[in-house]
């Protein structure tokens, strides 16, 4: 009986230990850079409406045991040196568990390097460098949306799919923004082809400056190519002001446009409205449209009553960002033992808003990268999502690989 | 004759002075724009692209000049001297790395590169900035700019954009201990001269040395031909202007054949307009010619067109209305010699001729009462009778020589009718012919009635001559408008055109007893009453005569 008595209240011991103590929830405190002000400001402003939804929703999950988090949203205004700086006090002075966000991939690799300094972790939620998961990578920092690479990945199958059965080889000029995200797609893209085996050619490489104004010399420049596509590696407003000046002079008329990772963010099909051209192949980390499932029509639609407009694909990020936070901290019991929250992280799945059905949001252990499913559509009329007079269809999906895509070189 | 006028008129001649003188600058202003298209290009480079050619070369001057200046500042940063004297390995301060960061933002520094003497390079902020050499670094371009060297460019290629270094030395105590580098967007240099494309026509490329020619974007260009060149903003470096690519040639060949044929189409549809407005000009002129040329040798019988535009149907209506006054002038001057002349003769005979038949008929008057013999009785008679005869014509020719004076006094018109009726309506009945009167019967005019009364037997007894086998005569007065009409008909012989011309000629006539001198008396009378005189005649059909006299001076009923 002793002995019973001594086996139960061990387990009630046990049991005690592992469940939260009601009314004492466990709290993340949590730091996240955006811009809120400046170019891609919007990214931001929708980070942190789709943070606000998210602590909604783990509000709702607090009775299963979900700890709750706590954020701090700061302006990076896009400056690497300022972005530092506020990181810096996060860390120091608001003590943060986890610094979260960021949307330049060269911002970003400055944060990440302060972050391995710190042992402090990183969740990257809206930049897409593949270099943070490979050459920079450390055991703090952490990536929950897809990456370029696996956008470029899908890039490769697409063109292979439209492209292969040519006798010639395709001729792919790429025009991308002058900074490391630029250099990792088309580097991706064509290890991707490569690797698949499609014969191609390349008919020019052109690296304007992020926030360039005027892009007419380099579309003069890729009309005078004999292209059969080109590969856009622009996002924002780099890429709303290239597809009207584009469009001006001609370019989609003679090249088959195409971008795998940021032009068919619902951002831009809503500031181009009719400006957008029909047939343009596009992607973006997340569609207001697609996957066609209850969740993603709830969670858009949650997030419009919430702004007033239509997310980005930003706000899948960041939405994304806070529940791996919680996730995480949850199965490491709490946020003391980094080691357990890391392994967790590692370990992490995620049931989100832009998964299919059947499909789960899964980190990669490796390279801290999430892999999800990539949509690649055309750019069709469809006024559902005013302001937005044109919108992805005509769908192809890529399903990500079982683990991160490594290349030779160790990138 | 007409032909040579044609081919020399004065119209002619204006007009083909005129058409030259329009050839003239159509020809000179299609050769000078020929001349110019034909040299577009070369001027529009020449005028109005050197002077952008040389602006962009400033901004490129200017681009370097800031990075040279933001070099300098690092390389006068005490934290920067104070790196190159550490131990090797040693990181760089915060300050210092806070500050280059800073630099870096911009979008035209990839990094900024600290290295040894040695041109070991050891630090690159940002640290995953690292520079990747490519091959034949020791190959490239280096020129020495003022305090700073300028390595580069390198071109892009393998996926990565091109860039160049501007380094400058870090001096301590005149010594050098290190260097530092600004790794340079090579785009944002060539970007300064973008401005200066323009599509197919053409577009900059800028050169160092001859050897690298880059696009406005910074790819490798390759050469073409060169057009013109900016002075050099670096040792070296040079924007030069080269064609575009776009064939110009074909569509500007194509625009000189179309101006030239432009140019030869007007000069033959300016020489066919002549043409036709010459033609259409002599149409006018020749005939007007033609008429002052009869006018001259006294033929007033030519009229002209009147229908020609303008002025020139204005001049054939004068000249026309000039032909009859003319004609009509040498008429009464003529008529007023004649007479004048008639007058003298008038008054000879009157005093040669009749004051000595006076004498013989008195003279056969005393014989022939003092003649018993009755057969020369008769023959005295006979002179007598054929002398009054003789004087009976001296009288009327004297009538219409000297007229006397008309005595006017409203005559109504109908009682003149009726008179000459009764006079001749024994004669009328020999001769089987019908006096018919009709008309207004209440009309009358101011004549002198002698006048009037001899007016109208000398038209009867003409009317009764015409109609020896018998016929109508008809004597009708109306009114028509503001005249008064007494016409006078028969339907007797009639004259062919010739006969009426003639017949009031005096001493004109188809009879063998006659004067001629019946009606031009007659019209004579009528005119100096007041009136007009116009006869109708045709061959077998009869003869009119018609008299007008105005209804205000000739009187009314």
């Amino acid at each position: 009986m002793t002995t019973m008595c001594r086996a139960f209240l061990a387990f009630f011991c046990i049991l005690l230990a592992t469940l939260p103590v009601a009314g004492e929830s466990l709290r993340i405190k949590a730091g996240c850079l955006f811009p809120l002000t400046g170019p891609g400001a919007l990214y931001g402003r929708d980070s942190t409406v789709a943070i606000k939804l998210a602590q909604k929703h783990l509000e709702s999950l607090e009775p299963f045991g979900y700890p709750q988090v706590d954020v701090i949203v700061e302006d990076t205004r896009s400056k690497s040196l300022r972005s530092l700086q506020i990181a810096r006090r996060l860390i120091d002075e608001d003590r943060v568990d986890f610094l979260c966000g960021v949307v330049n991939s060269s911002v970003a690799r400055a944060v990440s390097g302060l972050a391995r300094d710190e042992e402090v972790f990183f969740i990257g939620t809206d930049h897409a460098s593949p270099a943070l998961t490979s050459e920079d990578l450390h055991p703090y920092y952490f990536r929950v949306n897809n990456g370029t690479r696996l956008s470029m990945r899908a890039g490769a199958k697409y063109i292979r799919e439209t492209y292969g059965n040519r006798s010639e080889p395709v001729k792919i000029a790429f025009i991308g923004p002058d900074y490391e995200y630029g250099y990792q797609a088309w580097d991706d893209l064509r290890r991707f082809l490569q690797q698949q085996g499609t014969e191609f050619e390349i008919a020019g490489e052109y690296w304007p400056k992020v926030f360039e104004t005027d892009f007419s010399p380099y579309i003069q420049s890729l009309l005078r190519t004999d292209a059969d596509i080109v590969v856009n590696g622009q996002w924002g407003l780099d890429f709303v002001t290239f597809v009207k000046q584009a469009a001006q002079l001609g370019l989609f008329d003679r090249l088959q446009f195409m971008n795998f990772d940021a032009g068919g963010n619902y951002e831009l099909l809503a500031e181009l409205e009719n400006d957008m051209p029909l047939g343009l192949v596009l992607s973006a980390r997340h569609h207001v449209n697609w996957p066609p499932t209850e969740r993603n029509r709830a969670f858009v639609e949650e997030f419009r009553e919430e702004a007033g407009r239509y997310p980005s694909y930003a706000a899948q990020g960041a939405y994304a960002g806070i529940l791996a936070m919680a996730e995480a901290v949850r199965n490491a019991g709490g946020t003391g033992d980094k080691d357990r929250i890391r392994e967790s992280l590692e370990h992490l799945t995620l049931s989100l808003p832009e998964d299919p059905d059947g499909f789960r949001s899964k980190m990669d252990p490796v390279n801290h990268q999430i892999l999800q499913v990539q949509a690649i559509g055309k750019t069709i009329f469809n006024n559902s999502f005013a302001p937005a007079k044109v919108m992805l269809g005509d769908w192809r999906i890529y399903y990500p690989p079982e683990s991160w895509p490594t290349f030779k070189n160790g990138s | 004759m007409p032909l040579r006028a044609n081919r020399l008129n004065l119209a002619r001649r204006y007009l083909w002075g005129a058409l030259v003188a329009a050839l003239i600058p159509l020809v000179f202003i299609a050769a000078l724009y020929d001349r110019y298209s034909a040299d577009l290009v070369d001027n529009l480079v020449t005028n109005r692209v050197n002077a952008n050619l040389e602006a962009a070369a400033v901004r490129m001057s200017n681009f370097m000049a800031v990075q040279v200046n933001k070099l300098e500042s690092i390389v006068d940063l005490p934290d920067t001297t104070d790196f190159f004297l550490e131990e090797e390995g040693s990181a760089i301060s915060p300050l210092l790395r806070d500050f280059l960061l800073l630099e870096v933002e911009s979008p035209d520094v990839y990094a900024i590169e600290l290295s040894r003497v040695s041109g070991e390079t050891v630090a690159t902020v940002p640290a995953n900035r690292t520079r990747e050499d490519p091959a034949g670094l020791n190959t490239l371009p280096l020129v020495q700019h003022g305090a700073v060297e300028i390595l580069g460019p390198v071109l892009p290629g393998q996926g990565r954009p091109g860039w160049f270094l501007i380094r400058m030395p870090v001096f301590l105590n005149q010594q050098k201990i290190g260097v530092v580098s600004l790794r340079m967007r090579l785009s944002s240099l060539t970007e300064l001269a973008a401005q200066l494309v323009e599509p197919d026509v053409y577009q900059p490329q800028i050169v160092v040395f001859e050897r690298v020619r880059m696009t406005p974007v910074g790819t490798e260009a390759f050469s073409t031909k060169e057009l013109a060149r900016s002075r050099q903003f670096l040792p070296g470096w040079r924007i030069h202007l080269v064609e575009g690519g776009g064939d110009l040639e074909e569509p500007r060949e194509r625009i000189r054949f179309v101006l030239l044929f432009a140019a030869v189409v007007s000069a033959l549809v300016l020489v066919a307009l002549f043409l036709k407005m010459s033609q259409r000009l002599s149409s006018y002129l020749v005939p007007l010619n033609e008429g002052a040329k009869a006018i001259a040798d006294g033929n007033f019988n030519v009229p002209v067109s009147e229908d020609g535009p303008g002025e020139l149907g204005t001049l054939a209506r004068s000249y026309n209305r000039m032909r009859e006054q003319l004609e009509t002038l040498i008429a009464s001057r003529v008529e007023v010699e004649r007479r004048a002349a008639l007058g003298g003769m008038a008054a000879g005979i009157a005093h040669e001729i009749r004051n000595p038949l006076a004498t013989v008929v008195t003279t056969v008057h005393g014989l022939k009462r003092n003649e018993n013999d009755p057969e020369r009785r008769q023959m005295f008679d006979v002179i007598s009778s054929e002398i009054t005869r003789v004087d009976k014509t001296i009288g009327e020719f004297l009538n219409y020589a000297k007229p006397s004076p008309p005595v006017r006094e409203p005559v109504l018109i109908r009682d003149a009718f009726r008179s000459i009726r009764t006079l001749l309506a024994t004669s009328a009945h020999e001769k089987n012919i019908v006096i018919d009167l009709s008309g207004d019967s209440s009309l009358q005019i101011e004549i002198d009635p002698a006048h009037f009364s001899q007016i109208l037997l000398n038209l009867a007894l003409n009317g009764f001559d015409a109609m020896p086998d018998g016929g109508h005569l008809k004597l009708r007065a109306y009114r028509d408008g503001g005249s008064i009409h007494v016409t006078v008909s028969d339907d007797g012989s009639g004259m062919d055109d010739a006969t009426r011309e003639r017949v009031l000629r005096p001493f004109f006539t188809t009879r063998a007893k006659g004067s001629g001198l019946g009606l031009p008396v007659t019209k004579q009378l009528v005119e100096t009453n007041g009136g007009e005189f116009f006869i109708e005649s045709e061959a077998g059909h009869g003869t009119t005569v018609t008299l007008v006299f105005p209804r205000g001076s000739g009187g009314q009923q």
